[in-house]
């Protein structure tokens, strides 16, 4: 999964424009304008298929974290987040690639945080076949 | 000499057998949900309140819900994070609550699924 990680990562870097990306444990200083994503993928899941011929399906969350300087642009910003991931094929070096599904906000709307920063959560389940 | 009679009352009966079996796997889960929210209350430093602030598990017509009136628990729901030098959220539960909500969603799929086989 750590391989995963070096992917999402690599493919946000690759194709977002919008704003500058916190990546998961890497050092990062907050923008002048208060707005950028955070980025983290979190596996939480693994699957047989099937017994024979051992295919499985590793599930993981890429959690995007959505700052931003108003509740309004919170929004706008997990709107554009949406856009750009939601029901992607992200391709790796192998031939399994990472499916992203639907995203689902985290269900708390964007709460405010010090320096008038907001913060809203979405969660985009990503499957992969190996 | 077995003679098996397929029917509108045995359907009936099979559905309400599955329909009961599906809802015991919901509230099993659920059940889980709620003792590892209670686990994790355990580990989380920042505020004990988490552990007590989780209300009684109820039904809805909705469906089940466990319900936290801790202070900070939306904070701490969303996982551990850094935001301009500041930190939120609690180590003892780095990737907050949306990562358990799904692996619940995975079992009881997998487990309905058994019963409809």
């Amino acid at each position: 999964m750590l391989k995963d990680k070096h992917i999402v990562d690599k493919y946000f870097q690759d194709n977002w424009t919008g704003t500058p990306i916190q990546y998961d444990g890497a050092n990062f200083k907050m923008p002048i304008d208060g707005k950028w994503i955070s980025v983290r993928l979190v596996p939480y899941d693994r699957q047989s298929l099937s017994a024979n011929n051992g295919l499985k399906v590793d599930y993981a969350l890429i959690r995007v974290y959505c700052y931003d300087t108003s509740v309004t642009k919170c929004y706008n910003l997990a709107k554009q987040v949406q856009d750009f991931l939601e029901c992607k094929k992200i391709p790796t070096d192998t031939a399994s690639e990472l499916i992203v599904e639907v995203a689902v906000p985290n269900g708390d709307g964007a709460t405010p945080l010090h320096n008038s920063i907001y913060e809203t959560v979405l969660n985009f389940t990503v499957r992969k076949y190996t | 000499m077995i003679k098996i009679v397929a029917n509108s009352d045995n359907i009936i009966i099979a559905y309400e057998e599955m329909t009961k079996e599906i809802d015991q796997i919901i509230f099993d889960e659920v059940k889980n949900l709620r003792s590892d929210l209670e686990d994790i209350g355990e580990k989380i430093r920042v505020t004990r309140n988490f552990k007590n602030g989780i209300m009684a598990t109820r039904k809805t017509n909705y469906g089940w819900v466990i319900q936290m009136k801790a202070k900070y628990s939306s904070i701490l729901w969303a996982g551990r994070r850094t935001i301009g030098g500041r930190e939120y959220g609690s180590l003892g539960w780095y990737n907050g609550g949306a990562p358990m909500l799904e692996k619940m969603g995975n079992d009881i799929t997998r487990r309905v699924n058994d019963v409809k086989r």
